[in-house]
């Protein structure tokens, strides 16, 4: 199977091939046969409409009642926002199961009767003057979404619960200091479940990153000290778990490894990127504070990922070959976790200068390996997230490492170098276009 | 599929009629209490289209405190048992973590994470803060309200309670007299004293009017006694909470009526500096100047002589007046 880029790409070459005498008419067809578009040919723009759509009208609505006109009786407001409601998703069921053409349609008014869902909990906190605690408003509001999620079942739900309930436990974390584990809970079992039924690569990777995201609010929270090595160990099981995975899951939709890596990496990433500036400002101490029996089970999972990286490289199944620079990326990401149980543990009495030069040093190590690994297989968009990330630290180390305006001036020589040097072998790695012919 | 997509949807409705029914049987069928809204802290601000309302209940005295204040939970559910006076407005009995068995009672949290706001800590919420108001109608509500400096008019709010104590506002009004506090010479303009070099306490008026188309009957002692400082609780924890009286002959009070008629006011001084008034701090009675914490806050409080309905047939103003807060620099909130 194809995916959609390299659909589209095959779309746009075929004419040229036909014209330049490649193949003929018939061949053609029958490649556009034999790799099949993907879904039902909803265009993107139809999609996007059609849900801006129903977010600015429910947006709408929710600023009528908040115009609060007190001339229109509460009982007479509260039959116009159920009666949306019901009207709404009646009208989103029948075109779903009924007129099955319209399937954006129905999407749409199914979104805007969850909106609605959400516009009648506001309602009823205005006329009754309720003033409780505001992120339930939330979860009850993505509570409903996800069933209706599950039941439909709906990617576009799975979204508007995915940001409900990201609002909900980012709320309850920041705003209330109490994070819950049921905002970490929810999306694992709520949400990633849906996207491999429903064979979602972005439902799949953003709820996973959202994952990850609430359990380090937890953990900041109430384990401090383990937030550290359990999410550096949960981001490398997500490494190991790729690498483990069937040929045949391999699919488009999944990608495979890549949904598991890419938010397994932006963990490692932001982490790695946090803790540099934490290691110059000798912010490790919280992370050292884990007791031994504590860490027990956080060096089980990480010995557990480590193992089962280590054999894969060392027994690859048919079909999964690791480059060099993929087997530096894995490589880095166990050093990485035996850095933070070391420190975790306090085994390594380190100044922390020193701690936060291997820090640095791992960063840069994956920022240069994303740019080789790009550059050889021309990924435009990893040699990207490669020089950025570079970047990024670069700035970052400006302002608290260097004084001196000859030494900043030295590395931003270096890094401009660096990136022309960068741009000039991706641009050498890519294939000539063929000049075309009148 | 299809099914369960109808069974979703008709819970939601559900949910929200539930929602609503339960609301509208509070307001049926509860029992209904006036609560007088706290004078006007310029802090918070309004923001748009709601009044925020903070209660007299919502800021219990240090005695009240106590029952609750070992409660470690992070929204910590209390109970606020609320006595009824003969003009319909509720006050705070007491708290407790167990619900009452008896008398009306309303359901409030408190805890870290129900105020966050470290000025707003030692207070409990009860999820009735906010009085939605059509677009434009909240500023003047808030003017009527008042402002620091000037008269301010308690805002009383009617409220049904359900069994359970959970409150519904079903409406409000406005109280009968409306309170100023005026700072008339604050401590640091007063110098310090010769003897210790202490700070001084300021001296204040504060003023009564009448807002009404009756008369209103207050009573006073001659040391006006019937004032007192009550400090505004804050966090969790009581430290060296105190309560201020004045002192004199209190035991025995010599109740002198003032006869407010209608748009008439009344006003008195009080300075702190003088011995009458003190801070009892353990078995320390210092002056208020010498309390050594410039954020803690006070409001002055006037308090009606319990049991006492009625003065030569003209019924007695019957629940406290309190002015807005200020610390023991003189400073206004």
């Amino acid at each position: 199977m194809a995916t959609r880029k390299q659909r589209q790409w095959l779309d746009s070459q075929l004419p040229e091939w036909v014209q330049a005498g490649l193949i003929r008419a018939d061949q053609a067809e029958a490649l556009r046969q034999h790799y099949p578009p993907l879904g039902d040919g909803t265009s993107l723009a139809r999609v996007a409409f059609s849900a801006i759509g129903a977010i600015l009208f429910s947006l709408g609505v929710i600023l009528f009642f908040a115009w609060n006109w007190d001339a229109l009786h509460r009982s007479l407001k509260f039959l116009l926002v159920f009666g949306s409601l019901l009207a709404a998703h009646a009208g989103g069921l029948w075109l779903r199961y009924r007129a099955q053409a319209h399937r954006v349609a129905a999407e749409g008014l199914s979104l805007l009767g969850s909106l609605l869902f959400g516009a009648g909990i506001a309602l009823v906190s205005q006329v009754y003057h309720i003033d409780e605690h505001w992120p339930n408003a939330f979860l009850l509001w993505g509570l409903a979404a996800l069933a209706l999620a599950w039941a439909l079942p709906s990617l576009w739900q799975a979204g508007l619960a995915l940001a409900l309930l990201l609002i909900w436990g980012g709320a309850e974390a920041l705003a209330f200091d109490q994070p819950r584990l049921l905002a970490v809970l929810l999306p694992l079992a709520g949400l990633l479940p849906l996207a491999v039924w429903q064979r979602c690569r972005w439902l799949w990777q953003v709820g996973l990153a959202s994952v990850f995201l609430l359990l380090a609010f937890y953990l900041a929270e109430y384990h401090k000290a383990a937030l550290l090595p359990l999410l550096y160990s949960l981001a490398v099981c997500c490494l190991a778990l790729g690498l483990w995975l069937p040929e045949r899951w391999q699919t488009h939709w999944f990608e495979g490894k890549r949904g598991l890596f890419w938010p397994a990496w932006a963990v490692i990433l932001l982490m790695l990127y946090g803790l540099s500036f934490s290691a110059a400002d000798g912010h490790w101490r919280p992370f050292k504070a884990l007791k031994t029996a504590e860490l027990s089970w956080f060096l089980l999972l990480a010995l557990v990922a480590a193992l089962l990286m280590v054999a894969r490289a060392l027994w690859p199944q048919r079909g999964l070959v690791l480059e060099a620079t993929e087997r530096g990326q894995l490589g880095l990401a166990l050093l990485g976790l035996l850095l933070c149980h070391a420190v975790a543990l306090d085994w390594l009495a380190l100044p922390d200068g020193v701690l936060a030069l291997l820090v640095n040093a791992l960063f840069i190590g994956h920022c240069l390996l994303f740019i080789a690994h790009g550059s050889q297989h021309r990924q435009g968009g990893e040699v990207a997230i490669g020089c950025l990330l570079f970047a990024a630290l670069v700035f970052a180390r400006y302002s608290d490492l260097f004084e001196s305006l000859l030494s900043r001036s030295l590395v931003f020589l270096l890094l401009g170098a660096g990136l022309f040097l960068v741009g000039n072998v991706y641009a050498r790695s890519q294939p000539a276009r063929p000049e075309r012919t009148s | 599929m299809k099914r369960a997509a109808w069974v979703i949807v008709l819970l939601q409705l559900a949910v929200l009629l539930g929602l609503v029914a339960e609301r509208e049987w509070i307001r049926a069928r509860g029992d209904t209490v006036w609560l007088r809204t706290a004078p006007v802290d310029p802090r918070d601000l309004f923001r748009g289209d709601y009044v925020q309302l903070e209660y007299d209940i919502a800021q219990p005295t240090v005695a009240q405190w106590q029952p609750v204040q070992a409660a470690d939970e992070p929204r910590q559910t209390v109970y606020a048992r609320l006595s009824v006076g003969a003009d319909g407005l509720a006050q705070l009995a007491a708290l407790s973590l167990d619900k009452p068995a008896h008398g009306p009672f309303i359901r409030g949290r408190i805890g870290k994470q129900v105020q966050r706001d470290w000025r707003h800590r030692g207070r409990v919420k009860y999820g009735i803060e906010k009085y939605f108001v059509p677009q434009g109608e909240g500023l003047a509500l808030e003017q009527r309200r008042g402002e620091r400096d000037g008269w301010q008019t308690p805002m009383e709010v009617a409220v049904a309670l359900s069994s359970r104590g959970t409150p519904v506002i079903t409406g409000y009004r406005w109280s009968a007299i409306s309170v100023r506090l005026e700072v008339l010479e604050r401590g640091e303009a007063r110098g310090r004293t010769e003897e210790t070099g202490q700070r001084r306490s300021p001296k204040v008026r504060v003023s009564f009017r009448n807002d009404s188309d009756t008369e209103q009957l207050l009573l006073d002692y001659e040391q006006h006694c019937a004032f007192s400082l009550r400090q505004l609780v804050r966090g969790s924890d009581p430290g060296d909470r105190v309560l201020i009286w004045a002192a004199g002959d209190c035991e025995a009070p010599d109740w002198q009526p003032v006869i407010l008629a209608p748009q008439a006011v009344h006003s008195l001084e009080i300075d702190f500096a003088e011995p009458d008034w003190f801070v009892r701090s353990g078995d320390e009675a210092v002056e208020l100047a010498d309390v050594d914490n410039r954020w803690v806050q006070y409001r002055l409080v006037y308090t009606p002589p319990a049991g006492i309905h009625e003065w030569q047939g003209n019924a007695v103003w019957s629940s406290p007046l309190r002015t807005a807060a200020f610390n023991a620099s003189g400073v206004v909130d």
